[in-house]
């Protein structure tokens, strides 16, 4: 099981395992959480999040991209990683998006900047964006502006976790030659 | 004791109200249902591609055209002054395919309509408490946009 990435600093730092130049491939359990991350204008008035979330631009059609929670330190992380400090982000459980109603498979497909990244596959509808949506709750809400201190603080923890992974990735490149 | 009584409200003119107080007397005039959702059409007008962080296209302009002829009829509706709130739309939002999603909710019934990038319209109902939940139509004019939202609001 890889370590829990430290919480301290909000992102992922040198806590990481590796094994070699390519990010091991994670079981996703039902019980794993997701994130999605959600600009504000996908979120409703009443805080429930809008179907729009889940559509995709059909390239690829039939994935929807997602984050594994248990890789991240915090939902913020998710923002930070696609530097996004306005979203807000949404939770969704693997089990839901496997339940027989949406049907959709979870694995987990690492991204060289993003190795919590993960795919939801399957045949995706508007009712399949409506029942994801349904069961995605809000814990990070979007903000509509951003206040220049949060924003300094976002882009300096942004440029740190940018810096370790970097440093995190020296050694693994140097030892997959 | 101060009063309010409502003077009058021109049937000609269903979003003005004539109030007369022992103070006062006063001319208001509401805000159209779909006041909000063309500001967020605006917000909508100015997103720029990978709005949502996962690639998303900015909205297409047959679909902004298409929402806001939509309005339009909306507004111009024989009803739409008597049962505002329900008319208004709860939601309005952009897709990532460049469309735009609006939203009609009443009594935990929703009434989804999706106005794709070409400017293609689509229903969804979506009636949690009956036994087949979901019902879905394709290629919808306007004026079937219209009778399915009078149909949904039990106009």
């Amino acid at each position: 099981m890889r370590k829990k990435a430290s919480p301290m600093l909000g992102f992922s730092g040198l806590s990481r395992t590796s094994s070699g130049g390519k990010r091991r491939q994670e079981v996703i359990l039902d019980t794993d959480d997701l994130y999605r991350r959600l600009p504000y204008i996908a979120v409703n008035d009443d805080s429930s999040v809008n179907s729009v979330a889940y559509k995709e631009n059909s390239k690829p059609a039939n994935e929807v991209s997602v984050d594994l929670a248990r890789l991240l330190s915090s939902p913020l992380e998710s923002l930070i990683r696609a530097w996004r400090p306005a979203f807000g982000v949404g939770r969704l459980s693997a089990g839901s998006a496997r339940s027989s109603s949406i049907g959709f498979t979870v694995t987990h497909d690492p991204e060289p900047w993003n190795d919590a990244h993960s795919l939801m596959k399957g045949k995706n509808t508007k009712v399949v964006c409506r029942l994801l949506a349904e069961r995605t709750q809000l814990i990070v809400p979007p903000r509509k502006s951003l206040p220049w201190h949060y924003a300094v603080i976002f882009g300096a923890k942004a440029s740190l976790s940018i810096l370790f992974r970097t440093a995190d990735r020296i050694p693994r490149a140097l030892s997959g030659r | 004791m101060a009063r309010d009584y409502v003077l009058f409200t021109a049937s000609a003119w269903p979003d003005v109200d004539f109030h007369i107080s022992s103070q006062r007397v006063s001319v208001s005039v509401a805000e159209p249902v779909t006041a909000r959702a063309r500001r967020r059409l605006e917000i909508i007008s100015k997103l720029k591609r990978n709005w949502d962080s996962y690639g998303a296209n900015p909205t297409s302009r047959e679909a902004l055209k298409r929402t806001d002829a939509l309005l339009r009829r909306l507004e111009e509706h024989p009803h739409i002054g008597t049962l505002s709130s329900e008319a208004a739309p709860f939601a309005v939002a952009p897709t990532p395919a460049g469309g735009i999603q609006l939203e009609w909710r009443l009594r935990g019934a929703v009434l989804e309509l999706e106005i794709d990038a070409n400017g293609r319209a689509g229903l969804l109902w979506d009636r949690p408490t009956e036994a087949e939940r979901f019902n879905e139509e394709e290629g919808v004019s306007d004026v079937g946009i219209l009778r399915a939202l009078e149909n949904f609001l039990g106009w």
